[in-house]
Formats: C-alpha cells, sequence, structure tokens
C-alpha cells in the first residue's frame, strides 16, 4: 500500500469527528482525513495515528472501507493511547498509512467465513464485519465467536446485540469471568467450538485476540479440518515506521508491518518466532 | 571506469581541494588509540592508516538523530519535512564501508523511498581507499575486496604512487585538480599484487563460503552456540551502533520549550536492546540475549540474503572490537558448520 503523503514520514492533519467510551479504558473515535481524502483501506490494515509532541502507535482501521470515515478503538494503555483518550470532537491528530496487506475479502468471496475475536482482537476483525455485511451475498456461512474477559469488557455492545439478533450472522459469544448480568456462554473461547459445525472444504478462519489465545484456537481450527492456508491470523509487533526499515516489527526475516499483519497459518508456522 | 596515477606526495593537495571546493570534508583522524571520521579543515589532519573507525561514514547518511518532521501545535496543527544535506565529502572510505553504503542504499532509495536518506545520498561524494586488515578484520572471508562502484574516486596506495579509479565525473573533476597521468600496465598489475598481498594478510576466517551460511543454518535454530552466547551478552547494543550495515531506527517526538512547536525524530535503535520488541501487554518476542544474537546474525547472513541475495555483513570487525565480551560472527559462522549436528 502507497503512503498518501509525499513524504512517507509527514502524516495528513486529521479531525476528531466523534468519541465514545466503549468500556472504562476503550473508546471509538471516528476520524476524517482533510480535503476530502479517503483511506480506500482493505479490512485488517492499520495507520499510524500520531498525536504531536507524544508520539506514534499503530492502530487497525476498526470500519469497513464501505463505511463513511474511519473508525479507530483504541486501548489506553500508555503515552499515545492515553492522550487520545483525553481528546474530544474537533481535536486534531495525525495519519499516516493505510498499512500492511488487511484480510483477502477478495479471496474469501463465496466461502463461509468464521471469525474468532478475543478482547480488543473484536476490533480490527470489526472492519471485515462491517466489510462482508455491506456485501454479504457474496459470502457463505457467517460466524463470529467472540470471547471477553468480562461481560463489561465487551466491545460494540449495540453491535453485538444487533448482530445476536440479525439472521445474516450467527454470534456466539462467552466471557471468561461472568456476572449478574450475565446469563449467557461462560468460559475461555475454545469451548465455544464445541458443536461447531463447519464445512471444512470452503470455509476461512479468521483470527486476532491475544497472544495467548492464538495457539488454542488454531488448534481447534485444525481439529475442524479447516487447512492451514485459510487460517488466517492477525498478529501484533512493537512497529515504529510501517514501512519495512525500522526493523521493530520483524518476525525472523518478514516484515510485519508490510507482509502482514495477516497471515496464513500456512505462512507462519515455520516462522519460529511468529507464535 | 578509468585509472590514473599520481605522486602519494600530491594526496595533500587533492585534499585540500576538496576542502576548498566543498562545504564539508570527512576523512579519518586519530582519536586516542582509534580512528572516527571527523569534519576536517586542514588536509593536514586526514590520515590514512587505520584498520576502521569507531562509526562507519554511515553516520553521515542517516545521523544517529535525525530531524524528519517539524511541527507546531498553536491554533493550527502544521507538518513540514526536515530535508536538510549540504554536499559533502567522505574521504577515505574502505571497501567494506562502501559495500555497506550501497546495501544502505538499497533499503533506503529502492523501496519505500526514504527522501532525507536520499537527500544526503544524492548531495555526497565518497572517496575511496584500499583496505588495512588486522586481527578483528574479516572482509575476504564475505566479500570481493576489489569494489567496482560505489563510490566517485577509489585509490590504492602503491607506495609512492596512488592509483586511482574514476567512476565519476565529479570524481574526474577532483582528479583534474591535481597532476596525474594515465595508469599503465605495471601499475594495474601492482595493484592486482597488492590485492593479493592483502588477503595473506587475514588472520580471522569464516571456514565456509559465506553465501553457504543459510544451509549451514539449516536446524540450527537451537544450537548451543546461542545460548552460549546469549550468557555472555550484556545487552548494551554497542555491536549495532557501530555496524555499517544496520539501519534500524526509533522515532521519537521532541518539544521545544515553548510547548507550541516540537520535532519528530529518527534515532538509532536495534534489535540487541532488551526492550526493541516489546509490546503493549508486556510480551517481549525477543525476551532474552540468545535469541537476539541468533536474531541478528540471521539478519547478516540469512534473512537479508533470502530477499536482497546479499550479505549484511561486510567483515570490517567494528562489532567484535567494541563489544565488552568480544562476542562475534566468526566464531558463531564457525561453530555452526564445523559439526554435522544432531
Ligand atoms: C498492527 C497493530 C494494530 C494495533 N491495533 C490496535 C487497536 O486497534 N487498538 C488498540 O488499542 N491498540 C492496537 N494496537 C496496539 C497499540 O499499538 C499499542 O497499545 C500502542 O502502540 C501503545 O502506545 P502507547 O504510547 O499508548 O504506549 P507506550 O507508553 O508507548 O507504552 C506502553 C507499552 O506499549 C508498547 N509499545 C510502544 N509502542 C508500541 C508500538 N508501536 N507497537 C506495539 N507496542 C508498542 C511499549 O513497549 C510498552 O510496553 C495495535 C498494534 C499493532 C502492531
Ligand atoms: S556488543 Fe556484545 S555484549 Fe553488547 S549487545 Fe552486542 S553482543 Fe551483546
Ligand atoms: S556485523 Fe560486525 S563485522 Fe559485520 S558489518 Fe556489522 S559491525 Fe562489521
Ligand atoms: S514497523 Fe518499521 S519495519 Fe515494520
Amino acid at each position: 500500500m502507497p503512503a498518501i503523503t509525499e513524504n512517507s514520514y509527514v502524516p495528513l492533519i486529521s479531525t476528531i469527528k466523534t468519541v465514545k467510551d466503549l468500556t472504562p479504558t476503550e473508546k471509538i473515535f471516528e476520524v476524517e482525513l482533510p480535503d476530502g481524502k479517503q483511506l480506500d483501506h482493505a479490512p485488517g490494515q492499520f495507520v499510524q495515528l500520531l498525536i504531536p509532541g507524544i508520539g506514534e502507535a499503530p492502530i487497525s482501521i476498526c470500519s469497513s472501507p464501505t463505511d463513511e470515515n474511519f473508525h479507530l478503538t483504541i486501548r489506553r494503555v500508555g503515552d499515545v493511547t492515553t492522550a487520545i483518550h483525553n481528546m474530544r470532537e474537533g481535536d486534531k491528530v495525525g495519519i499516516r498509512g493505510s498499512f500492511g496487506n488487511g484480510f483477502p475479502v477478495e479471496e474469501m468471496k463465496g466461502n463461509d467465513v468464521l471469525i474468532i475475536a478475543g478482547g480488543i482482537g473484536l476490533a480490527p476483525l470489526r472492519s471485515v464485519i462491517r466489510y462482508i455485511l455491506a456485501n454479504r451475498d457474496d459470502y457463505g456461512e457467517f460466524t463470529i465467536l467472540h470471547g471477553a474477559r468480562t461481560p463489561s469488557d465487551r466491545l460494540f455492545k449495540d453491535e453485538l446485540f444487533s448482530w445476536s439478533d440479525s439472521s445474516e450472522i450467527n454470534l456466539l459469544e462467552t466471557v471468561d469471568h461472568p456476572d449478574d448480568s450475565w446469563s449467557g456462554h461462560s468460559g475461555v473461547i475454545t469451548t465455544l467450538f464445541k458443536g461447531l459445525t463447519v464445512d471444512p472444504k470452503n470455509t476461512y478462519a479468521l483470527v486476532c485476540g491475544p497472544p495467548v489465545m492464538y495457539r488454542f484456537v488454531i488448534l481447534e481450527c485444525l481439529g475442524k479440518g479447516i487447512p492451514d492456508k485459510r487460517i488466517l491470523l492477525s498478529l501484533e509487533r512493537h512497529m515504529k515506521c510501517g514501512l519495512g526499515k525500522c526493523g521493530h516489527c520483524q518476525i525472523n526475516g518478514v516484515y510485519t508491518c508490510q507482509d502482514g499483519p495477516v497471515f496464513s497459518f500456512n505462512q507462519i508456522k515455520n516462522l519460529e518466532e511468529a507464535l | 571506469m578509468k585509472q590514473f596515477i599520481f605522486q602519494k606526495s600530491r594526496l595533500k593537495d587533492l585534499i585540500s581541494y576538496l576542502i576548498s571546493a566543498y562545504p564539508s570534508v570527512y576523512a579519518p583522524v586519530p582519536r586516542g588509540k582509534h580512528f572516527v571520521f571527523d569534519k576536517i579543515t586542514d588536509a593536514s589532519s586526514a590520515e590514512f592508516g587505520y584498520a576502521r573507525t569507531i562509526l562507519p561514514p554511515k553516520k553521515y547518511l542517516m545521523p544517529q538523530h535525525e530531524a524528519l518532521v517539524d511541527f507546531t501545535l498553536n491554533e493550527n496543527l502544521e507538518f513540514k519535512e526536515v530535508i536538510s544535506a549540504d554536499r559533502q565529502v567522505i574521504v577515505g572510505v574502505r571497501p567494506g564501508d562502501i559495500r555497506a553504503i550501497k546495501l544502505v542504499d538499497d533499503i533506503m532509495m529502492n523501496r519505500n523511498r526514504d527522501r532525507n536518506y536520499i537527500a544526503r545520498r544524492e548531495n555526497t561524494v565518497i572517496i575511496g581507499i584500499d583496505g588495512i586488515p588486522d586481527e578483528y578484520s574479516y572482509e575476504d572471508s564475505v566479500m570481493d575486496l576489489k569494489v567496482e562502484d560505489g563510490f566517485d574516486l577509489f585509490m590504492t596506495d602503491l607506495g609512492n604512487m596512488i592509483l586511482v579509479d574514476v567512476a565519476t565525473e565529479e570524481g574526474m573533476k577532483i582528479i583534474n585538480s591535481i597532476e596525474h597521468e594515465p595508469a599503465t600496465e605495471k601499475y594495474l598489475r601492482l595493484r592486482d599484487n597488492a590485492l593479493n598481498s592483502q588477503r595473506e594478510m587475514f588472520t580471522a576466517r569464516i571456514d565456509t563460503p559465506a553465501k553457504l551460511i543459510p544451509l549451514a543454518l539449516e536446524g540450527k535454530w537451537d544450537h548451543p552456540i546461542w545460548e552460549e552466547m546469549g550468557r555472555k551478552c550484556l545487552s548494551c547494543g554497542q555491536c549495532i551502533l557501530v555496524c555499517p550495515t544496520c539501519y534500524c531506527f526509533n522515532v521519537t517526538d521532541e518539544m521545544a520549550l515553548s510547548m507550541d512547536e516540537g520535532t519528530r525524530t529518527r534515532h538509532w535503535d536495534g534489535c540487541q536492546l532488551a526492550d526493541f520488541t516489546l509490546v503493549g501487554h508486556g510480551e517481549n518476542f525477543r525476551d532474552n540475549a540468545a535469541a537476539r544474537i541468533r536474531h541478528r546474525f540471521h539478519r547478516k547472513f540469512k534473512y537479508h540474503l533470502d530477499v536482497f541475495s546479499e550479505i549484511f555483513c561486510t567483515g570490517c570487525g567494528r562489532c567484535w572490537e567494541t563489544c565488552p565480551s568480544g562476542i562475534n560472527l566468526v566464531e558463531i559462522a564457525n561453530a555452526l558448520s564445523s559439526e554435522e549436528v544432531e
């Protein structure tokens, strides 16, 4: 993906259009590029978000290219993410990107899609979910497995509610630690695989979540007969440039910012440092 | 390419010409027991009898700290790219460092073009000189000592005379500033002899042909050499700081005291430092020195070789000489290929 300014290090000055609280530590921001510019991103790509004077952070684009403007869901963990949490509608930020490969939504057409999202991993996957919903007829069975730590950690509660209500999606949810408000399933995300029927011949599994989740989820997918080249994982690495130069994101010889962040299990099963 | 010879005593005149004709001339100068590249304003401060400089000339193409983008915060947020590149000459560059510059050029100029690097590179004249190996040098194991491009002028010391290869028009202009004559067959033969006797001087050697090291690495991911070196490594990062083919970096924001403007600045960074791969939730993908040394070795002798068909080590010996624990890639390479393991 080409950078959208001539100098790859100069960000576009962009405007925060709306801010919404999702959980006590996560907010969703709608961001508008200047001069009617569009990101034209692929679902699964990311941007480098710059808060001038503080620094940059790689953040997944959690909206579909079919949405107006674009959305970032951000967990407050450190300097940059805290700074944007303190910003309001109308404030300006810098945006570079979009970067990375994204999910192969074209190649996936005509197939069933199984999404497996743990915690904030639901954010990057939301871009694909919204894309598929906008092009629903192009895809087969559509299943989402979603796991959160507690009921109040669930992101996009309104959307989860409407997805659970929709005949276009089969949404299965679980929480690790249920409370009185939760009448649904509890247990780790792999427990949702029990009783799940998938057609291994034409299913793509898309996985994003905390690093500990991957091994177990991959085993479940393989157990369902999904071939490793159709198990797609979005990986997180430290990133400083997005341009395949700074070296921080390297997994063996592979640059996550350019060759990823989405990899098939087939691509990474022999990369020693990937999982 | 054209070859000329000139009297060694004219070298000073040539450097004086450079100082008069270019805003900045950098050359090796002694600093304590070592040599460094530094700006010279007097031809007699340059000294060429050195094995290696502490830092490679890369610092004039990709400085250790380099402003990339200026920004202002008042009323309107504004970003402005910072490109600052004056004409400069680096004189006395060893063959390995010329090769290293070519490797980094390819990364910075041919893919996701880096405008800051390109501006500096295009304003740089490179005058090479043949090498003087010492006990840490192993260029001969990883590259051809005879460099064919990547310079404007390349000088070979033949005693009283210097043979010079002229690769560019600018190089020709520089050589025209002093008395010179075309090099005859005799001098070309003398140069070959000089190169041959240089090859004999190397004491450190990698036993396998370097481009076959990827084969020697097969099945050695858990070889005990990584642990052995990892136990000795202090993760001080000296080795990556001095390496001419390392180009990893960090970018930080620096605010002016007024707090209404600042600069995004690029700094050298590297894979031997403990927090290089640390991410948000505390996960660190190379959290021990053994894994980090393994990564550095693979980056020099496999990963980049796979993609760019080039070994990303020039055998300059800087990382070896500087390492407080004496860790060096020759020992690792030889340990990997010495035994047919497991
Ligand atoms: C491709 C990708 C997509 C991501 N998408 C999202 C997302 O949609 N929402 C979200 O909330 N987070 C996302 N992250 C994680 C997010 O980038 C980090 O949480 C953020 O960089 C931390 O920055 P900070 O300044 O707030 O923290 P800091 O104050 O810098 O430090 C907190 C911790 O974050 C680590 N860190 C610092 N810089 C980076 C970096 N560039 N990459 C990774 N870790 C870093 C530090 O090592 C430290 O441990 C994504 C990361 C990647 C690589
Ligand atoms: S210089 Fe030596 S001790 Fe320091 S990080 Fe490099 S290998 Fe380790
Ligand atoms: S790895 Fe060491 S010997 Fe090789 S180029 Fe870098 S500093 Fe020189
Ligand atoms: S983020 Fe810099 S190389 Fe990938």
